[in-house]
């Protein structure tokens, strides 16, 4: 073989091995690819959202981030208006009967004599005083 | 030959040429759609993560406005939730939830309503109670009446044994049948039709009560002792049952009316009247005949 016929066997396995891919491999991600989009198109319909290029799809998801942030953001101030609500009167008289339901009379007791001290004005003082005197009472017998 | 491996060479670049255009995809074609799929595969992934805790987030929200709206209104949304147990026959829970409202709301205006609503629910949850306790009654009432029938019967076998000429060699069955016979001689305040029919059990009692009276006046010395060992303790065990509240006493005079007066100066203080059974004699040959009769009253008290 001279050196002409071997530079051509050469430059086919080069143009065989390097150049091209097999067709096969190609539409395997092909279709993968239309399968993520499918994915995609599916979870955006269910949003609401139209995606017509790969771009659509990546502002979509900025969209959604923007969305979850603001839940977040929502959600804080939620905690923040339950935090409020739970400082009020009402809401400290019954968490300290709702002890009382878990047998937790010592607790109760503290939370009675804790909600006397925060709300010294309130209409509830003679009922929590009386719970306390029961409170009292309950907790002597049993140590007995 | 070198013609011919030129010409191989040319046949070999056209298989080439054929297979990279025809069979093949170029590289950065093929590059290319492998970056796109990397690309919308994070974005798919992340925008999956993103649903997930937009949908967390959201339920979380729903929960807190939830609880806000509890927390605003206190007291109703309290009231509400017992009501909603009462609603759904859960009993237990919708007891304790109007108790636990009745304490944390004492000046509301619903107190009546959960006061009202606790009393409904007390008598259902105490239903079992008054049932148990009505079935204690009733075996109570079972056993004073067996009590009662026996010491009847008893009263009455020591009678026949008496009268009966101390006959020690009657059987059971005739025992048993003298029993019944007897007890169409019971006075109407003694429900004797029913000892056949509604009650069998302080029927029974009543010939039990019969025979173990009979048996009772035999002489333990006639018998063998192991024989007279086991009347004793039948005896002294119905001697028990017999004395332990249940007794007679017994009075006679010539009229029902005086007999009865004899017989109830013997009952002691506080004893309750269970019965009253009344017997005559009589001097002449024929009870229908005008001759003197002498009346006997037998009361069966319980004593106190």
């Amino acid at each position: 073989m001279n050196l002409q016929h071997k530079g051509g066997v050469a430059i086919m396995l080069i143009l065989l091995a390097g150049c091209g891919v097999s067709n096969q491999a190609h539409q395997t991600v092909i279709s993968q690819l239309a399968d993520a989009k499918h994915s995609l198109d599916k979870i955006n319909s269910t949003l609401g959202l139209v995606a017509n290029s790969d771009r659509d799809y990546e502002s979509n998801l900025a969209s959604l981030h923007t969305r979850l942030n603001d839940l977040k953001d929502k959600n804080a101030e939620l905690t923040g208006q339950i935090a409020k609500l739970k400082a009020q009167e009402d809401f400290v008289f019954q968490s300290a009967g709702g002890k009382i339901d878990a047998k937790d009379f010592q607790g109760a007791l503290e939370a009675y004599k804790e909600f006397i001290d925060k709300y010294p004005s309130s209409h509830r003082i003679a009922t929590a005083t009386n719970l306390i005197a029961r409170l009292e009472q309950t907790l002597k017998t049993n140590r007995r | 030959m070198k013609v011919q491996s030129q010409k191989i060479i040319l046949v070999l670049l056209a298989i080439c040429v054929a297979t990279l255009t025809g069979c093949g995809v170029s590289q950065s074609k093929h590059q290319e759609a492998v970056k796109e799929l990397e690309k919308i595969k994070s974005v798919l992934v992340e925008q999956q993560i993103t649903l997930q805790e937009i949908q967390n987030e959201e339920r979380t929200i729903e929960a807190k406005e939830s609880e806000i709206k509890k927390l605003k209104d206190l007291e109703n949304s309290t009231f509400d939730d017992a009501e909603a147990c009462f609603k759904a026959h859960d009993t237990t829970n919708a007891y304790r939830a109007y108790i636990a409202f009745v304490r944390d709301f004492p000046e509301s205006s619903k107190i009546s309503l959960a006061q009202d609503k606790i009393s409904k629910i007390k008598w259902v949850l105490d239903a079992p109670i008054r049932e148990a306790q009505a079935k204690a009654v009733a075996l109570a009432q079972t056993e004073d009446l067996k009590k009662t029938a026996f010491a009847a019967g008893y009263e009455q076998g020591k009678d026949d044994r008496q009268t009966g000429g101390d006959d020690a060699s009657k059987s059971d069955v005739v025992l048993r049948a003298n029993a019944i016979s007897s007890i169409n001689f019971l006075p109407n305040s003694f429900p004797r039709r029913n000892y056949y029919k509604d009650y069998p059990v302080p029927r029974d009692a009543y010939i039990a009560g019969f025979i173990a009276g009979y048996r009772g006046s035999v002489s333990y010395a006639s018998l063998h002792p192991q024989e007279a060992a086991e009347l004793r303790s039948q005896n002294e065990a119905n001697a028990r049952m017999v004395n332990s509240t249940v007794r007679t006493v017994k009075g006679d005079g010539s009229s029902k009316g005086d007999a009865y007066a004899a017989a109830r100066q013997k009952l002691p203080a506080g004893a309750e009247e269970i019965n009253t059974v009344y017997d005559w004699s009589s001097s002449g040959s024929d009870w229908k005949t005008t001759g003197t009769r002498h009346y006997y009253c037998k009361i069966t008290y319980r004593a106190k």
